[in-house]
Order: C-alpha cells, then structure tokens, then sequence
C-alpha cells in the first residue's frame, strides 16, 4: 500500500486535464478495442498476444495519464480477459480459452512491476530536478528567504504534504524562514520564541521525526500546523556548519503516514539547503572578515599617518559600531581622580549617544567600572540591576546589553571601548575580540601622541634650557667683563684728566687706552648681542624687533600690533625668526623692503615677513630655517616660507602663546 | 616743577648728582671722574629704595640711573624718579654698558631726560642733555604738556 501511496503522491501530481482526460478515455476504451481486435481471429496464439498488447496499453496509459488510469487499464484488461473469452460471448469452441492462473498472475505482475518501475524512475527525475531548480537558485545566491520559499514549495510538491515549514534555530528562538501550504502557496512564516512542544521534539535532536498524530502535540508549531488541518507530520532537521540550524516539517491533512518518500525528500532537500547555508555562512564571514581587515587597515593608516589621536578615536568608534551593528558606541579614557571621560562616541542618529568631555566617577555595576577593575573585556547580558549615570540613562533609552574591551598603553589600563545594543542576540560571541583589535590601534595612537608630546615638551625644555644659559652669559659678560671695562674707560678718562698740562704725550695715550678699551667695549658688546639680545629681556618683543629693524641693512617696516610682553620662549622664538628672516633677506633677496608684521589673536603670535626681492630660495636648503622650525614647532607653532621667484619672499609663522 | 631757570643760579657750583648703580666699582669710578670735572656728587645708591630716599633727601639736580640694577630694571627707578609732581623733580639720565643702539627702544618708551654710554660719562655730557631737557621742559610748560 505504501508503494502504490509514494506511487500516487508522485504520480498524479501535476498532469494537465487533457491528458489525464485522454488516459482515461484510453483505458476504458484500450481493453474493448483490444477485445473487439482479438475476438474474431479465433487463434490462441493471438488471444495469448492480448495481454501482451494489453501490458503495452497500460504503460502507455501510465505515460500519458498516470498511475491511476493505468492500474484500472491493468483491470479491465484482466477481467477482459476472464469473461471476453469464455461463453457465453465465444461460440466457437475452438476459440474457448480457459483463464490460465498462471498467465493471468503472470500479466498482473509485470504490469505492477513495470508501473513501479516506471514510478519511481518518475519520482526520482522528479526530485532531481527539483533539487536541481533550488540548487540553481542557490548557486545564484539568491535571498534566503527566496531559496527556502522554492525549497519549501518544492518539498511540497514533491511529497504531495499540504503543508510545509522551514524553522531556523536562532539562539533558542525558533524562527520560521518559509512556509507553504498546498491550498495557498506560499504564506507568510512567523516568529516563536523558545523552543517548546513539537518544536522541541525535532530540536535540538539532529534526527528525522515522524509523528502519525498531532492531536496531542503542543507547542507554537504543533498549534500553527493544526490550524492548518495538519494531522500527521515528517521532519528533518537542517544541518550546517556542523549543527543543527533548523528544520523542515511536512505535514499531512491525513491521519495516515505521509508519503513514504517524504524522509529521502526531505533529506535530500535538507541536505541541500545545509550545504548553501553553510556556504552562504562561509561567504558571509570571509565578507565579514573582509569588512573588519578594511575597517583595520582604515584605523591604522590613520594612526600611521600620525593623525591626532581624537580622530582616531572618532574613527574607532565609527568603524566599530557599524562592524559589530550596534546602536552606539564610546570610547572612554581613565582619568587620574577617579573618574571615566567620553573621548569619543558614535551612535546612527541615536539620541542616548553620550556626549564627548562627559565624566562620570567610577563604581557601581555598569561595564566602564567592570573594565577598570579587570582590566579585561567584559560583557552585560542585561541591564538588570546596573547603575550609574551612563549606564541607567542607556536603559532608559532601551539599550539592554553591553560589551566592551580595555585600551592598555604600555602596559596600563588607559581607556575603554564600548559597544550597546537593544538587543542582546545582536552583540556576536566574538564581539570582545573584534573590539579588542582596534584598542589595539588606539593604544599605538595614545603611545604615539604622549611620545610625540613628550618630545616635543622635551625639545623645548632644551631650546629653554639653552636660552636661559645664553641668556644668563649674555648677562654675565654685561654685569662682568663689559662693567670692567667700562669702569676701566672712564678711570684711564679721569686720569688722563689728571693729567698735568703739558704732558701731551701722556695724555694722547691716555686717550689712546680709552678709545682702545672702547673698542674693546664695542666687540664685546657685539659678542653679547649676537649671544642674547638684552633689550628682548629687559624690554620685550616690540623694542627688540624695534631695535632689530633699526639695525637691519634692508629698509623695515614694522607693524607691531600692540604686542606686550609675551612668554619668554615665545619671545625669543619670535626674535629669532623675524632675526633670521632679516639676514635671509639681506645676504639673498636683493630686496628694498621687507615688511614685518606681528600680531596677536586669539591665543597665537602671527608673524608674517615679506620682501620684494628676487624670491625663489629654497625654504628646505635654508639650514637656518631648519633651526627656525625646530624652535617653532617645539612650541607647538608653525612656520611656512613660500619663494617663488619674482615675487619676493615670505614667512609666515604662527607661535601659541601658551602650550 | 623744577624751575626752569634752577640751573642758571648755580653758576660755577657743579650740579648735585646722585649715581644710581649696584655696581659699586663704576660708582666710584664715575663719583671721581665727575667731581673731577667740578660736579658734586652727593650720594650713591644701588636699588630702588635707596634711590628714592636719597633723592628726597638730598634733591639733587640730576640722578644718573643704570638701566641694569640687578634685578631691578632702572627704567622702572627712572619712571619713579621722575613722577610728575614730585617737588623739585631731577633730571633723571639713564646710564649703561650697553650701546645706545640697542638700547634706544628702551629709552625712547621712558620718561628719562636721556640716555649716556656709561663709557662716555662726563660732565659736558650731562650738562648737555640737561640744557636739552630744559628746553623741553619749558616748551612742555607752553603746551601744557606735565613731563
């Protein structure tokens, strides 16, 4: 019986009216023609040739109509043969065939054989190419939801169930992906959560199910299937990447076993789709490792490139709230009292994104407080019973889980990288890591601003160092050897007017001494200029550049915007530039004028130099400009020197007034 | 105000001169080289303070100020030395090592009636920028001008 059920649920599926019309048409016809035809010859010969004829009828019924007309055709033909042949329809005696047992059971089983043969030849064309049609699909990569809705009808079809549905395991929540019914197609698949009643008999269990009664099943899906007249149903589970992903269900409207061919189909269906789902997993994290590596790559050029370290930190979070699709992400650093500070944060357009410079103190349950005491990644699963600040005004906003990685630099726990969701299934098992690589990088951008900080406070402090000793010789030679020899000058002055009269010659080399020791006066002073500029300590920027542009062989015109006292490195920064700037000038340009311009806004000297001689010097051939930049940039400025030639020279340079 | 005419009374009688300098060498240097030359050194100072209290005591004419007191600034003694107001105020003369080019801006933004090279001290000197001062002083009185 279980033949001839696979036989028809394969069968007589899916054949047009006009041919099974015509089927039917032939078998009760066939088996009269074929009588009419073989009555009259009389020969036994011929009459045994009947059912041969006979045995040609039915499969070509079973061809053209299907298994039904040709079981009947089978039928007729026999019962033709019992009463056609025998009296009282056949006179002649010679003509009377008795019923041969043998020919007869002979006939009956090798129509029977030759239609199951026939039938499952059939059913297996017709599952390959079903199989065929989805495999197509899948290797189109077509959407999932596409591929399981083709899967499902197909498995419909081909085990002739009035129903079939696709589940996917989703972390313990069963969640339909297609869903077909014989009388309405395709319908929409719904959402269960937990896995309970009937589902739970075909998870996690990787094993086929057949349950004959589904009265007594309970459960979201037993319910769904009653609902659509399902009395007995066939599972099988879905098997990818090594587990259980989901399942198919067959069901039946008949309280007999559904088709017996159901469980190879359903095998082979879920055997196929394990395969592209797999697949599709496999294409789906080497994108996703695609994805994090560009993400990477995107970090670290930036890091590379010595880019600021809020950048980076921007980027960070950026890069890794749309990686791990979240809702929002931050990044905060430790502060020495105790507290946490946002540096950055991301969230697409969410109004609970923290604002950057926030500072909350640490303790309480929330992930920053975690970190810091572990300084190891951590994870909220829930926000049950968190507290702080952030972390509550989060759940009030409708986050519920959090994960989240330390920044170590050096060594020590500097920041941390945190990642929240609406949905705790959203943040993957691997969340940690993936957020872990990219501390990484904001550590290397940390280390590499705080060395860069340091070396630039470092070279200032020597530039400082080195001032305030020419500084301090300057003043030494001044208070020392210059006072000396002045004293001196003006002794050899009051003892040549001591002088009696007439001791001329006494007197003129006396007179001689003094202009000498001025002289000597003169080169000292020159030496201690050329150490320190004197008039820069004693009377600021404005007289030393006032001094500076008096001294210059090139014409100046200074335009000094109310420049008071500044920090002393900035001063002598500026001195040294516009100084050097002057000296260019004279020695290189062939210029007339050049005009200095320094004013102060905001927080930064500007200084602008510009002269109308022959331009074109090399700003990076200059060793002194290399010098000049040193000191400028130790200060946290700029310097820019543009000579195209004829158009004269210029500088320009921004000081910070305060580092 | 000092009259304008102060000076004109001393006649051969040397201007009353106070040195303001901590350097004690050049001081004297300077004290014997001026009263050489017929001037009379009244007093030296080397800070601020002792400035101020010699000037109000000994109202000299001129008061000679180093532009470099160790850590005091004599351009800051100048401005005090000077205040308008003051009775009798001296003609205050700026002295230093330094060449007076680079230390005009200086001078220049203070209320000194002038600038020697401590180099170049002499009586002619500081009688000339006196002269100088005076002249301007009166020229400030007809434009109103207090300094």
């Amino acid at each position: 019986m279980s033949v001839l059920d696979g036989l028809a649920s394969a069968w007589v599926r899916q054949r047009p009216v006009a041919l099974q019309a015509v089927a039917w048409l032939l078998t009760v016809v066939g088996p009269a023609l074929l009588t009419l035809a073989a009555q009259p010859l009389h020969s036994s010969l011929l009459q045994g040739g009947f059912l041969f004829a006979a045995l040609l009828l039915v499969i070509a019924i079973a061809v053209v109509g299907g298994i039904r007309p040709a079981l009947t055709a089978l039928v007729l033909a026999m019962v033709a043969r019992v009463f056609f042949f025998t009296p009282p329809f056949v006179t002649n005696r010679a003509a009377i065939m008795p019923p041969g047992v043998v020919s007869l059971v002979g006939f009956a089983i090798a129509g029977v054989a030759v239609l199951t043969l026939m039938a499952s030849l059939a059913q297996l064309a017709a599952e390959q190419a079903a199989l065929r049609r989805v495999a197509t699909l899948a290797a189109h990569s077509v959407p999932a939801e596409e591929l399981f809705a083709a899967a499902s009808a197909e498995v419909g079809q081909l085990t002739g169930a009035d129903y079939v549905r696709m589940c996917h395991d989703e972390s313990g929540e069963l969640v339909g992906v297609a869903a077909w019914s014989r009388t309405t197609g395709r319908f929409p698949p719904s959402r269960w959560s937990g896995v309970a009643g009937l589902a739970r008999s075909f998870f996690p269990a990787a094993r086929q199910g057949l349950m004959t009664d589904l009265s007594g099943a309970h459960g979201p899906l037993a319910q769904d299937a009653r609902t659509h007249g399902i009395k007995s149903a066939a599972s099988t589970p879905i098997m990818a990447t090594g587990r259980a992903w989901g399942v198919i269900l067959a069901g039946s409207r008949t309280k007999w076993a559904p088709p017996t061919c159901a469980p190879r189909c359903l095998n082979s269906f879920a055997d196929l789709l394990g395969a592209a789902i797999s697949s599709a997993e496999g294409r789906a994290r080497v994108t996703r490792l695609a994805e994090e590596q560009m993400a990477l790559r995107r970090v670290a050029t930036l890091v590379a490139r010595g880019a600021p370290p809020e950048a980076v930190f921007t980027a960070v979070t950026e890069e890794t709230g749309q990686l791990l699709q979240v809702e929002i992400t931050s990044m905060v650093r430790y502060e020495p009292d105790g507290t946490s500070s946002i540096v950055a944060s991301w969230g697409a357009g969410a109004k609970a994104r923290l604002p950057v410079g926030d500072r909350e103190p640490l303790g309480g349950k929330n992930l920053v407080t975690i970190i810091w005491e572990t300084s190891s990644p951590a994870r909220l699963d829930h926000y049950d019973g968190v507290s702080g600040a952030r972390v509550e005004r989060l759940a009030r906003a409708g986050f519920h889980a959090a994960v989240g990685a330390p920044i170590m630099v050096q060594g020590h726990l500097w920041g941390a990288v945190l990642a929240a969701s609406f949905d705790q299934r959203a943040l993957s098992q691997d969340a940690e890591a993936r957020i872990g690589s990219f501390t990484d990088l904001v550590a290397s951008a940390v280390s590499n601003a705080e060395n860069l900080a340091e070396l630039t406070a470092s070279r200032a402090r020597v530039l400082a160092a080195a001032d305030e000793a020419r500084r301090q010789i300057e003043r030494d030679l001044h208070d020392g050897a210059q006072q000396r020899l002045v004293s001196l000058t003006v002794a050899v002055r009051t003892a040549r007017a001591a002088v009696p009269p007439k001791s001329d010659r006494l007197s003129d080399e006396l007179a001689g001494v003094a202009d000498g020791l001025a002289s000597v006066l003169d080169d000292l002073r020159e030496l201690a200029r050329g150490i320190h500029p004197a008039v820069l300590s004693d009377g600021g920027l404005g007289p030393a550049l006032k001094t500076l542009a008096r001294r210059s062989v090139v014409p100046v015109e200074l335009d000094l915007q109310a420049i008071e006292r500044l920090p002393e490195p900035v001063e002598v920064a500026a001195y040294y530039v516009l100084s050097e700037a002057l000296t260019n000038a004279a020695k290189h340009s062939n210029a007339t004028v050049v005009r200095i311009g320094a004013e102060i806004a905001g927080n930064t000297l500007h200084l602008h130099v510009l002269d109308d001689g022959d331009g074109g010097a090399d700003p990076a051939l200059g060793s002194g400009l290399v010098g000049l930049k040193d000191r400028v940039e130790a200060l946290g400025g700029t310097i820019a020197v543009s000579s195209q030639a004829g158009t004269g020279t210029s500088l320009d340079a921004d000081l910070p007034l305060a580092a | 105000m000092r009259g304008a005419g102060g000076y004109c009374d001393a006649g051969g009688v040397g201007f009353g001169l106070v040195v303001v300098d901590d350097n004690r060498s050049f001081a004297d240097c300077a004290r014997v080289h001026l009263e050489r030359q017929g001037e009379r050194v009244l007093g030296l100072a080397s800070t601020s303070a002792e400035a101020v209290k010699l000037v109000a005591r000994l109202r000299p004419d001129v008061v000679l100020v180093d532009m470099a007191l160790g850590d005091e600034c004599g351009l800051d003694v100048a401005q005090l030395l000077a205040q308008p107001g003051c009775e009798q105020a001296p003609v205050v003369i700026l002295i230093s090592a330094y060449s007076p080019l680079d230390v005009a801006e200086l001078i220049a933004a203070s209320p000194a009636a002038g600038f020697l090279p401590k180099s170049e001290l002499s009586s002619d000197a500081i009688r000339q920028i006196v002269a100088t001062s005076d002249r301007a002083a009166a020229g400030g009185h007809l434009a109103g001008k207090n300094r």
